[in-house]
């Protein structure tokens, strides 16, 4: 009995996170439509309250779900949709939670790293324009990554997926005056949404595999052809969010978004999502060797990678993010190999040490100077010994090599170059076709005002 | 009685607002007559979808029928017949002031009143007539702009091939796929779907935003597909059409996202969905059916809301172009933050009703034709990507000086109740899935084709029984 109460208040606190940030999210979404923007102040003080109550939730909840023995909860509020077939077939969108070892590390980190930054930004972006737009980015990001995170099923999954996706793709183009973030959060989203595919298609792959998109918590596909095409597809997934090879590109760039930003998603949370996703649906591809070769190795070349180019980065934020890439390089060789446990170990001290790190990058020069003060001589430069135990030709090709991030941008650029051109060619066809019909005509917006117009003009033409 | 006649009375309203709107004198007057009008319009056609049916069963396209009420709803039209009602004075209502002559928006008021008629027509020879009517004001407003003879010429193109269909099929030709075909054909041309979809970028190009909105948005080839579907699936036909519907796909989902002019984009735009009606409809399945009449009704009202954004800040700042940043983030915050929201409604933001509808019909199509459903992934992908692009390069980098306002009320109005609609029937879909299932719960199941010329389904058939049994 009184463990059936303990498990609906841990249900009812797992809902709590994810709802709260939500419904405080939608309150200023609302308030903003109907033109009443509330003012940075005001909007702190709800972030702080919010981002109290979902901490002490999650912490609360994982305190009381270790208590009752560690059992995992699986809860069911229903279908979002369904519909049935005439052939007696069902299909319908459940909306429920599971709470197990995997959901509840990460829930815990969610809880404690979304508070602390939270916390951290209201005074750090206190005096920055724009301000109540990233605490409201960040409120959407603490929701969708509890959802993430306690989704029972890959639908639900799918859901808090895209939601991190999208707000991590707003807060890399935060600063919003300057082209450069504009330019990597479009990159970052365009990769995001190319793994998204591969999601969508594993659900639908698992669907039919299992009948059902809930996620178990035992091997439930036994090798075969689903396990691995819905493991390759889950793996294709997780390398967009987790910036791992060949989609490393866009973190060295997302640096440019705010700092408290770069620490929870790229530091802490975002960027173990795809670990979090190879871990949930473990059971589902375990068993087939054939993907767990296939993680090893993207590991092993992220990590590999990740190492060289991070060694020749000239700015904090950047080394720090190729740091990241290299820890979950190793993550997901842990995971290949089936070491789940200490996966998980690594994933959480990871995240907490890097969102540390990305905090305290901003004052990375007077730390420096206080370490080497306190040394009395320059700091010493890791991995030095082994650099100079390499043939100078091989140090000169592997400098080069980490200088332009493995080519991987240049190659990107020359494919996209190549297709932007041809599309464009089509574009023109489809233009000359259309003059065919009507050769003398010139195409004329006389709707469009001429592009700079006086302010009191202007405001009267759209009224 | 009365409420028989709901479907004429809306009609008759939604002219008699055009007709008023056309003797208004200023630009402001022509807006608030069309406005009201509209808002009269889509209450009337709500009360007619919902009162005013005269059969749960789908109408006949039977050309010359003279049996049976010329208008009605059933439950497909039902569905739609509101929705075209609500785009339209969306459409007028958020006009700009230096836009609104009584003309454009007479002749934007026309379209969509044509469009309800199409809806509304249970007899083939009517839709014929409104299906080519309702291409002519778009074509008056693109006089002198470009490209008005090559919409005309593709739209007369489309409805002599929906005659010619329809003829075939009322004189009981001996093979139904010639006239499925043709039917096919003259949706693809409607809904500007490869290879005929080079009228749809320049349409959007050339006109007014709002014009281009109303014909295209009103999604009157879908509508007819998802009749004809309902009507008389033919799989091997399907199966050819589906082809173009993936190239179409990705095709335009690829030059949408290489765009330098914001209007061409939206155009490209403007066709993924019914390309993703065309592959919802063509697995002949319940499921894929009703996501794919759902995407009709998340397409429109996502697509017309970033539209009229389109134009809220044409109206501001004048050609809108892609290959540069506009700037702006800062002054304009609800206008932009329309933009982007409006935009990823249209390419399936979770919570809103296009990741309903696209759910169901990804479910659909990846169960029965993989490559075709992994081409809509990618070209979703892409469109994602382009709407994203489209916000954050028109409000992205310096810092605009002109002055420019926000969103003003009545701007905001149109754009949240667009907004609010999307996300209401996305976080609440059951009501709305239910009705959709029931629209389209007459659909046969798949025949082989040497059966199908047992099972298919005549011409007398077709034809409704009196209403008076329908009671």
């Amino acid at each position: 009995m009184l463990n059936s109460v303990v498990a609906q208040f841990v249900i009812a606190l797992v809902v709590a996170m994810v709802v709260l940030p939500l419904l405080a999210f939608s309150l200023v979404a609302l308030l903003q439509v109907s033109g009443r923007t509330p003012k940075d102040k005001t909007l702190a003080g709800l972030a702080r309250l919010t981002f109290t109550c979902a901490s002490l939730a999650g912490l609360v909840a994982g305190g009381l779900y270790v208590l009752r023995g560690g059992t995992p909860l699986r809860v069911a509020f229903g279908h979002w949709f369904s519909l049935g077939e005439p052939d007696g077939r069902h299909y319908g969108f459940d909306v429920a939670v599971l709470i197990d070892g995997v959901s509840l590390v990460y829930l815990s980190l969610t809880a404690i790293l979304c508070g602390t930054v939270g916390a951290f930004s209201l005074r750090y972006m206190q005096n920055e324009r724009g301000a109540g737009g990233f605490l409201q980015l960040l409120l959407l990001f603490t929701a969708s990554m509890s959802l993430l995170t306690v989704a029972e099923s890959l639908d639900l999954l799918f859901v808090g997926w895209e939601l991190v996706g999208i707000t991590s793709a707003l807060l890399i183009a935060f600063y919003r005056d300057r082209s450069g973030p504009v330019r990597h959060g479009l990159l970052a989203f365009a990769i995001y949404r190319v793994c998204d595919g591969a999601l969508l298609t594993a659900l639908i792959v698992l669907h039919h595999a299992t009948g059902s998109s809930s996620l178990p918590t035992e091997v439930s596909i036994a090798g075969g052809g689903s396990a691995t095409l819905f493991g390759i597809l889950i793996l294709v997934a997780s390398l967009g969010k987790s910036a791992q090879w060949p989609f490393s590109s866009w973190l060295p760039r997302a640096m440019e978004g705010p700092t408290p930003s770069s620490a929870i998603m790229y530091g802490a949370l975002s960027i173990h999502a795809g670990a979090y996703l190879l871990l949930r649906t473990a059971p589902l591809w375990e068993s087939s060797s054939a993907v767990r070769v296939a993680v090893v190795a993207i590991g092993l070349v992220s990590a590999a990678l990740g190492s060289l180019v991070g060694r020749a980065q000239t700015d904090a934020k950047s080394s720090l993010a190729y740091a990241a890439i290299v820890q979950v390089g190793l993550i997901y060789m842990e995971i290949g190999f089936g070491w789940q446990r200490l996966a998980l170990m690594h994933v959480a001290g990871h995240a907490i040490l890097r969102t540390f790190e990305f905090l305290r990058a901003p004052s990375l020069i007077a730390d420096h100077q206080v370490l080497e003060s306190q040394l009395g001589n320059a700091a010493p430069r890791t991995g030095a010994l082994y650099e100079r135990m390499l043939p100078k030709k091989v140090r000169e090709s592997l400098y080069v090599l980490a200088l332009e991030r493995g080519y991987a941008d240049a190659v990107a650029a020359r494919f996209f170059g190549s297709a932007r051109r041809i599309l464009l060619a089509f574009d023109r066809f489809d233009e000359r076709t259309a003059r065919l019909f009507d050769p003398a005509d010139v195409v004329c917006r006389s709707e469009t005002p001429p592009s700079i117009v006086a302010p009191a003009k202007l405001e009267e033409s759209i009224r | 009685m009365m409420l028989d006649s709901l479907t004429l009375l809306t009609l008759l309203v939604a002219f008699a607002t055009a007709l008023a709107t056309a003797c208004t004198r200023t630009g402001q007057s022509a807006r608030t007559t069309a406005t009201v009008g509209g808002i009269v319009t889509v209450g009337f056609a709500l009360l007619s979808a919902r009162f005013g049916r005269v059969a749960e069963g789908l109408g006949s396209l039977a050309l010359f029928h003279v049996e049976g009420p010329v208008f009605g709803l059933d439950g497909l039209s039902a569905l739609l017949f509101p929705f075209v009602a609500a785009i339209t004075t969306a459409v007028v209502a958020m006009k700009p002031t230096r836009n609104s002559t009584p003309q454009r928006l007479a002749f934007q008021l026309l379209t969509g009143a044509l469009s309800l008629g199409i809806v509304a027509s249970r007899r083939g020879d009517v839709l014929v007539v409104f299906w080519l009517a309702s291409a002519i004001p778009t074509a008056l407003d693109l006089r002198g702009r470009g490209g008005a003879r090559m919409f005309l010429g593709l739209q007369a193109a489309s409805a002599a091939l929906l005659v010619a269909s329809l003829a075939l099929a009322s004189a009981g030709h001996r093979d139904p796929e010639s006239s499925e075909a043709l039917l096919l054909l003259a949706v693809m041309t409607r809904g500007g779907m490869f290879p005929f979809h080079a009228w749809v970028p320049r349409l959007f190009d050339a006109a007014p935003i709002g014009s281009a909105l109303v014909f295209v948005q009103a999604q009157m080839g879908s509508y007819l597909l998802a009749r004809d579907t309902v009507v008389a699936p033919s799989e091997s036909v399907l199966a050819v059409f589906n082809v173009f519907a993936v190239v179409a796909l990705l095709y335009c989902a690829a030059l949408a996202l290489v765009q330098t002019s914001a209007r061409r984009g939206l155009g490209y735009l403007a066709v993924s969905p019914t390309a993703l009606v065309l592959v919802g409809f063509a697995d002949g399945g319940q499921l894929g059916a009703t996501g794919a009449l759902l995407v009709i009704l998340s397409a429109g009202f996502a697509q017309t809301g970033f539209g009229l954004a389109l134009e809220a800040i044409e109206a501001r700042r004048g050609a809108v172009r892609l290959d540069q940043d506009g700037g702006g983030h800062a002054t304009t915050p609800a206008l932009a933050g329309s933009l982007l929201v409006l935009g990823l409604c249209t390419v399936g933001l979770p919570g809103t009703l296009a990741f309903v509808g696209e759910d169901l019909v990804f479910n659909t199509t990846l169960t029965a034709r993989p490559l075709v459903g992994i081409a809509m992934i990618a070209a979703t992908a892409m469109n994602g990507a382009t709407v994203l692009r489209y916000a954050l390069r028109i409000f992205g980098g310096k810092k605009r000086t002109n002055g420019e306002g926000d969103l003003i009320l009545r701007e905001r109005l149109v754009l949240a109740s667009l907004g609010a609609a999307l996300f209401a029937l996305g976080i609440f879909p059951q009501s709305l899935v239910a009705a959709a299932r029931h629209a389209v719960e007459r659909l046969p199941p798949h025949v082989e084709p040497a059966d199908r010329q047992a099972t298919r389904v005549h011409p007398e058939r077709l034809v409704l029984p009196p209403r008076a049994q329908l009671r």
